[in-house]
């Protein structure tokens, strides 16, 4: 009895286990975001073939939470929208990343042959053209792009499965130089060929080696990347603010557990393969499972945090692992200070303003004067306060004079007699020609604002109103 | 007021434009989490700082001329072509920071097309903070010295800010240095060009207003006592709301009277209808209001 008690245990808890993993949250597509602040979710159900059958889940059976990934508290948010097929299939986008470098040019059991038929590289291009076979009635884009010590795009995004064809027959075995794996760069630059795509954006890395890159191996800078070298916890990133998933194929090798992990992480899968067969069947399985996803869209709350996770729940028992993707708005950072410290700011920059505005700018003066410009004496102002006022203006300087001084002027001096009349009217004699309002006058009556020029002096004759 | 006193006051409003700008800004996104969805947070936040940002810096002729209509009608259309600019500037700059940029224009690294969205997006709104007055008052010349002035203003503001935030990623203050660069690159810039291409200025010689300076450097210069004119006389009732045009025709000025008005150059009045190419030093009487045409200092 108790062992039938411990079996039945057993069989239940690993039943639940299974649940846990039945879901799985494989994208992020944040495109729509500025368009209709929507974010859809890509959900694989692993029994997605037995639910075809006995029919499959609705909005109502999923639910969403969300949190910032710095805090606790999971919020239950909104599902608006959920499609089967998550996308048409004309906006799932897949990059097969092949690593060309020289040990794809050995055998399975990595001997060095010549015999082209044995290569590696030989059962990854049939295993393709067989996918492209296949496939031919699929209308999802697929771009094929090549690495070694060089990163090559054989074929630009294209539904068109012969030209995918035509694009492997130029994959050629790569010179001693150019036999280094420059990996991460590969998929780096996969990963921003993604991110111009709508929709599902899925890469396919088929590698049987490590990143080598050439700088650090060979060290010397690259002859196109220099010394740069590219962090795999920056693809993450870069992945995940993309929405990019990841399926590693290790073909012929142990997986490497950094990108097994990193396909984890991005929702993807790794798998081992070491037959033509088993390369063709991951790649199916890769191409079932993106084409059997679920899209759920929702509206993810306002708040400054660059990173969110997120989890998808079915029917209130399967739960899918935490997904976490950047979400960052233009602006950056919140503000460090309280929003009523920026209200004052405010107040305080109108207050400026106003103050600036209220400034006079220029000075009024509440006696008759004259305002000399240009030169040393820019801006001196003369009051006329008697009835004669005399004035000697040379090049250099304008100088007032008393009467006793008018026969000690110096032969360059120009002398200006302003002289008020008994009905408080003023005129000008001068020793001299002189301008007046641009005209030649030796005598004449001064209104306000008349202009006085002799040689480079120039002299505004004004007198307030009150005067007048 | 010289031209020192001109930029002087160009540097002021450029601070208060930035310090508006990047509190209205701040204030926003301090309060980002009241708003229901990210795009009416961007609209705001970008719209309604550069609107601030740009009535301020659109408001320096009304400032300088002391013209309060004109001042209202400065601030009216900075806010609503500002809250354009913002809009698109922000919207652009994250459509480029999430979208366009990582693969066809900087395809390094995602730093580098954050900071290029950002360059990109704040050059948008200096353009838009430096073209406002220009687009008010429909003048070419100032529309061309504002978009220069703001282009090179908001692009130098982005990248200086962007550049201290690969050292400083965690001080989201930088912005403020990078708005202040941005209005005062403008304002001053705007100042400078205009004040370089302008032919000359119209310096008052009586009254309240002795010793402003209108600079000419549109195609049409209105002067009257209706306070939207170019050269708004206030107080003088022998003036009539539009009195006199001034109108550029390649490097001279013509002077001539609006309908039945006669204006005075040198004491000599001009017939009805008729006009007159204005020399330097030459003096011009509309109604009790004298004026030197003087050559830009």
């Amino acid at each position: 009895m108790k062992k039938i008690l411990f079996s039945l245990i057993i069989l239940w808890c690993s039943q639940f286990l299974g649940a846990q993993q039945n879901i799985t949250i494989t994208g992020v597509d944040s495109s729509e975001m500025l368009l209709n602040g929507k974010i859809h979710v890509y959900v694989s159900l692993q029994n997605i073939e037995e639910l075809k059958e006995s029919g499959l889940p609705g909005l109502e059976d999923f639910s969403l939470t969300e949190k910032e990934s710095l805090m606790d508290e999971w919020s239950q948010q909104d599902i608006r929208d959920l499609q089967f097929n998550g996308v048409n299939q004309d906006q799932i986008s897949f990059i097969l990343l092949l690593d060309n470098s020289g040990s794809m040019y050995d055998t399975i059991n990595a001997r060095p042959t010549e015999n082209s038929d044995e290569q590696r590289i030989h059962f990854v291009t049939k295993a393709l053209e067989d996918l492209f076979y296949s496939t031919s009635e699929n209308n999802d884009s697929l771009s094929i792009v090549s690495f070694n010590t060089n990163i090559k795009t054989l074929a630009p995004f294209t539904d068109s499965r012969s030209k995918l064809r035509s694009a492997l027959e130029s994959i050629s075995r790569p010179e001693p130089d150019e036999a280094y794996t420059e990996l991460y760069r590969a998929m780096k630059e996969a990963s921003d060929s993604l991110s111009l795509r709508k929709g599902r954006k899925v890469l396919i890395l088929l590698t049987d080696g490590e990143n080598y890159s050439y700088s650090e191996n060979r060290k010397e800078p690259h002859p196109v990347y220099g010394n740069e070298l590219i962090d795999l916890d920056d693809i993450e990133t870069e992945m995940q603010k993309r929405g990019i998933s990841l399926y590693t194929i290790h073909y012929a090798r142990a997986e490497d557990p950094e990108l097994s992990n990193l396909s984890d992480r991005t929702g993807g899968l790794s798998y081992t393969a070491s037959s033509g067969t088993e390369l063709l069947s991951a790649y199916k399985e890769i191409h079932e499972r993106i084409s059997n996803e679920f899209r759920l869209s929702y509206k993810p709350a306002v708040s400054a945090a660059r990173e969110r996770s997120i989890k998808v729940t079915l029917n209130d028992t399967e739960t899918s692992p935490e997904y976490s993707f950047l979400w960052e708005i233009f602006w950056g950072l919140s503000p460090l200070l309280s929003w009523w410290v920026y209200l004052i700011l405010i107040v305080l920059s109108l207050v400026l303003i106003l103050v600036i505005h209220r400034t006079p700018f220029e000075k009024v003066y509440a006696f008759p004067h004259l305002e000399l410009l240009g030169g040393e004496a820019d801006k001196t102002i003369i009051q006329i306060s008697q009835d004669k006022t005399m004035i000697a203006v040379s090049r250099e300087q304008t100088r007032v004079m008393d009467e006793t001084e008018i026969g000690s002027m110096n032969s360059d001096e120009t002398g200006i007699t302003i002289i008020r009349g008994p009905e408080g009217k003023y005129s000008l004699k001068a020793d001299e020609e002189i301008m007046v309002n641009n005209k030649t006058v030796i005598s004449r009556d001064l209104e306000p604002g008349d202009v006085i020029r002799s040689g480079e002096t120039v002299i505004i004759f004004e007198e307030p109103p009150e005067d007048q | 007021m010289n031209s020192t006193g001109r930029y002087i006051v160009a540097l002021c409003i450029g601070f208060s434009a930035a310090l508006l700008g990047w509190s209205v800004l701040e204030l926003i996104l301090s309060l980002q989490h009241l708003f229901p969805g990210y795009t009416l947070l961007l609209i705001c936040s970008g719209g309604l700082s550069t609107a601030a940002m740009t009535a301020v810096i659109a408001s320096m002729e009304g400032i300088l001329h002391k013209n309060t209509s004109k001042l209202y009608r400065e601030w009216g259309m900075g806010i609503l072509w500002g809250l354009a600019g913002g809009t698109i500037g922000a919207l652009a700059g994250q459509f480029l920071f999430g979208i366009l940029l990582p693969e066809t224009l900087m395809p390094d690294s995602f730093r580098n097309s954050y900071l290029t969205a950002r360059i990109i997006s704040w050059a948008i709104m200096g353009f838009f903070i430096g073209t406002a007055e220009g687009f008010r008052i429909r003048s070419l010349q100032k529309i061309q010295a504002g978009m220069a002035a703001g282009l090179i203003g908001g692009a130098l503001g982005g990248a200086i800010v962007e550049g201290a935030m690969i050292f400083y990623p965690s001080d989201s203050w930088l912005k403020l240095p990078g708005f202040l660069i941005m209005t005062l690159g403008t304002s001053l810039l705007t100042n400078l060009i205009e004040t370089v291409s302008a032919p000359g200025v119209f310096r008052v010689l009586t009254g309240a207003s002795k010793g402003r300076k209108y600079l000419i450097n549109q195609k049409k210069t209105r002067v009257g006592s209706h306070g939207g004119c170019d050269i708004s006389i206030k107080g003088n009732d022998s003036i009539p709301p539009f009195a006199v045009n001034l109108k550029r025709r390649g490097k001279e000025l013509l002077i001539e009277g609006i309908g039945d008005f006669k204006v005075s150059v040198n004491d000599d009045f001009i017939p009805a209808g008729k006009d007159q190419i204005l020399k330097y030093d030459d003096v011009i009487k509309v109604g009790d209001c004298k004026f030197l045409y003087e050559v830009r200092q």
